[in-house]
């Protein structure tokens, strides 16, 4: 089924280094290439450290890659005309929930401010639309006037989502957007992330390190460790079938 | 390591052009730099030859070089008022500032390094909250109200010591009439800067402190508390080389007042009769100077600080 | 809700609520000193170098203008001073620290080089010198002060641009493609205004002992203006120090409570803004 679709998101060898210093590079994507195909979920699996969030922001387009290609529909990612046309269709989700928000700012006027600047809200329909996400995310509407200090981690990483949502994306990246949270808020995360995904026809990836939670969502997966992807396949091929013993090591420790 | 130090190094190089550029614009400002290295007892037709010679027809630009070369051979021109030669008021001037700064930086240090330790492992304490309190008051007054203080209660009221100069006109100095013609500025210098230490110490030691408490609580077995003092002592001594670093070129512009209420014949007494009579060359000498000397103080600070602590980074 | 926090937390520091009602009090008799002086401060009055007594409260100077009104005066001058060479340095260093820190690359480094320049020329040399060649007055020493401090305020900006750009908002509002003027003023500003504010009171404290520093030295705002230094810097005097004390213990007194107080309200405004602090 999922061979036919269009790619949406294709990366070819791509590789990111940062430099901490004069002196000292991190190597955090080693030659990565990853192809992700409309309406599928690809999920992200590794130890920290492993370089799956910085792929994540590379796939997102939040950072350039230092070399190889992210493209998007075909269009290469890199120049930056391309990208502002596309901007508002990939979006990402965080892990930090406290840090994702700007903490002097309400609900309402995070989610409400990019889609007025787009043009997707204004004024009089300003108030309805945020309601509108808000149930998405399944949050009262009354939430749109809270501050985030005053929300706890799960309803903040809903309007996350809500916000996310807010610019219609195509495809969303998920960087660790459980890993902060309660084991049952997670499992009402995940569930919501699923029902958003059938509902809204999303492409994503879900990056995590709990190899359980990151199955739950995803069609595909995809193992890294030390910067490299390690194994791909669907996810009842890794799971059943692990080749790379790293990616046993995962099952391995997920069954505990 | 090395690299580190020798980027640091690297990067000094240029901010030391700019200070002579800088220097070299205010003074333009002014009136003609060359005019300035010149010096005024030359005839009118000397005068043309040297300008020729000089470049003074030159654009300002290149006129630049050839002010620099003048400099750096130690030429930085003559006061418009005593005739003298920069460099050398400066030498002779510098002494008697040095003698006030490092008296006064020395015992700011001896006095609120021990009370900055001891407020940082009692914080939060009545003690503590006086301790900063009172370093408040020691930043807030001025020191020129200060030393006028000073100066009524031990000249005037009380006889006890000399209000000016640095020794007694008439007799022949000597260190004991030195001494007591130090006691006031360097008490007015020593307030200001162990209100400064004394707050700067306590609050970088609060810091490492707090991360100790940790330290201790992981470590296991006797080393622990060697491996917390070591720590801590390390990290004063980072800290006592960082503040010092940084005071020396307060020091210069404290003591122009001090000097100036003092009567003290210092670098700057020298520079505050300069300003008010515009004698720019002066001016602009001392002022290239210090800011030569700070530069390079800041890049022994960095490199000490680099030797001490060698996980340090270039930002 | 959040204010509330900080207000209640600021008011647990009873030396800066102290501080803070003290600072008000002499800003307040400064700003109305046209209307409550006794006397014009430039006028000479027929005794002069008088005691204090009834008519003149703190006596009168060497040419019998009215103490407690020029005092009264001086207090505006110094602190509107302070505040405005305060506010001009802040400016600066803010926008400067904005631009430095948020789009790094060549404006950040040359704009860290020049920081770097100003902050080795020792500062009251830089100040003085400005000084000789623009000319001493009160709107100039304004200016310099202002144009010479802004360095730190710079570095403390750039500081928290820094942490601030790599947090899940900012990158979120890239991600829906915000421009970079709402990311600055909208997202980055307003989390970065609290240490500025704190920075900005312990500024007003520091330009008030420049200014008085410079009049003291008769370079910055010249008579027959009032300031609480060019008051202070006529007490060089021997004449003056011994026999007429009420003329240069009162503005020092001013100065240093003004300076001590604004202090520990910024300390006190400091433990506030910061919820985890201490």
């Amino acid at each position: 089924m999922n061979e036919t679709n269009p790619v949406v998101c294709q990366a070819d060898h791509v590789s990111k280094t940062y430099r901490l210093s004069a002196f000292r590079r991190v190597e955090a994507v080693k030659d990565v290439s990853l192809t992700i195909r409309k309406g599928e979920t690809l999920g992200l699996v590794g130890e920290s450290g492993s370089g799956k969030s910085t792929l994540g922001r590379q796939l997102a387009a939040l950072e350039q890659p230092t070399s190889g290609s992210v493209r998007f529909e075909g269009q290469d990612l890199s120049d930056r005309r391309q990208l502002k046309l596309v901007r508002t269709r990939i979006q990402m989700v965080f892990q930090d929930t406290y840090a994702s928000l700007n903490p002097r700012k309400t609900v309402f006027q995070t989610i409400y401010e990019p889609m007025a600047y787009h043009g997707l809200a204004n004024r009089e329909n300003g108030r309805r639309e945020v309601a509108r996400l808000l149930e998405l995310a399944e949050l009262p509407e009354s939430y749109a006037d809270r501050y985030p200090h005053a929300l706890s981690g799960g309803q903040r990483q809903r309007v996350c989502i809500a916000r996310a949502l807010a610019l219609n994306p195509d495809f969303v990246v998920w960087d660790e957007p459980v890993s902060a949270l309660d084991v049952t808020v997670a499992a009402q995360i995940l569930e919501l992330m699923v029902r958003l995904q059938r509902e809204l026809g999303l492409t994503s990836v879900m990056i995590g390190h709990g190899l359980g939670a990151v199955a739950y969502v995803s069609q595909r997966l995809a193992v890294m460790k030390d910067g490299v992807l390690v194994e791909t396949g669907t996810r009842e091929q890794i799971i059943d079938h692990p080749n790379h013993p790293y990616t046993q090591s995962l099952i391995r420790a997920a069954r505990y | 390591m090395w690299k580190y130090i020798l980027k640091r190094i690297a990067i000094a190089i240029p901010v030391l052009i700019g200070i002579t550029i800088i220097d070299y614009g205010l003074m333009c400002l002014a009136g003609s730099p060359l005019d300035m290295l010149v010096g005024p007892r030359v005839s009118e037709g000397a005068l043309e030859a040297r300008a020729v010679a000089w470049g003074l027809d030159q654009p300002f630009y290149v006129q630049y070089f050839v002010w620099l070369q003048q400099v750096l051979t130690g030429n930085l021109g003559y006061s418009t008022t005593s005739y003298q030669a920069v460099s050398d008021m400066i030498a002779s001037h510098l002494g008697p500032t040095l003698l006030l700064m490092a008296t006064s930086l020395a015992l700011s240090l001896v006095i609120s390094l021990p009370l900055g330790i001891w407020s940082a492992t009692h914080p939060y304490t009545k003690r503590d909250y006086a301790l900063v309190s009172l370093s408040f008051v020691g930043t807030g007054i001025p020191s020129f109200f200060l030393a006028l203080v000073l100066i009524w209660l031990f000249t005037i009221q009380l006889g006890w010591l000399p209000s000016s100069g640095m020794t007694t006109l008439g007799t022949g100095g000597g260190v004991l009439d030195v001494l007591r013609h130090m006691v006031m500025p360097v008490t007015v210098l020593t307030v200001y800067y162990t209100g400064v230490n004394l707050r700067y110490f306590r609050s970088s030691m609060l810091e490492i402190s707090q991360q100790d408490y940790l330290r201790t609580a992981r470590a296991k077995g006797i080393g622990e508390r060697r491996v917390v003092w070591n720590h801590g002592l390390r990290n004063t001594l980072l800290t006592v080389i960082t503040v010092v670093g940084t005071e020396v070129p307060m020091l210069f512009g404290g003591s122009v007042i001090v000097e100036q209420v003092f009567s003290w014949p210092g670098l700057g007494l020298m520079t505050m009769s300069a300003i008010t009579s515009r004698d720019y060359p002066v001016i602009m000498g001392v002022c290239l100077m210090t800011a030569v000397v700070v530069v390079l103080v800041n890049l022994v600070t960095d490199i000490l600080y680099a030797l001490a602590d060698p996980t340090v980074e270039l930002k | 809700m959040r204010e509330n926090g900080m207000l209640r937390r600021f008011l647990r520091h009873r030396l800066g609520v102290v501080s803070l009602v003290i600072v008000l009090v002499i800003a307040l008799l400064a700003v109305l000193a046209p209307v409550i002086a006794p006397y014009d401060p430039t006028a000479i009055n027929p005794e002069f170098n008088a005691a204090p007594s009834a008519e003149h409260w703190l006596g009168t100077d060497q040419i019998g203008r009215d103490v407690l009104s020029r005092l009264l005066y001086a207090t505006r001058t110094s602190l509107l001073v302070g505040v405005l060479a305060a506010g001009l340095s802040t400016a600066i260093g803010v926008v400067l620290g904005l631009v430095s820190g948020y789009f790094g690359g060549v404006a950040d480094m040359v704009i860290m080089r020049i920081t770097d320049m100003v902050m080795s020329f020792p500062y009251i040399l830089l100040v003085l010198v400005a000084a000789a060649i623009f000319q001493p007055g009160l709107w100039n020493i304004i200016l310099i002060l202002g144009f010479v401090d802004w360095p730190s305020a710079a570095r403390l900006v750039r500081g928290n641009v820094l942490s601030l750009r790599e947090s899940g908002f900012v990158k979120s509002s890239q991600a829906a493609g915000m421009p970079g003027r709402y990311i600055l003023f909208s997202e980055i500003l307003p989390n970065t205004a609290a240490p500025v504010l704190v920075y900005f009171t312990s500024v007003v404290a520091l330009s008030m002992l420049d200014e008085a520093a410079l009049s003291f030295l008769g370079m910055g705002v010249q008579p027959p203006d009032a300031s609480l230094g060019n008051l202070l810097g006529d007490a060089q005097s021997l004449t003056i120090l011994t026999g007429q004390p009420w003329l240069w213990l009162p503005p020092g007194i001013v100065v240093v409570v003004l300076v001590v107080c604004i202090s520990f309200v910024g300390d006190a405004l400091r433990d506030a803004l910061d919820p985890t602090g201490k």
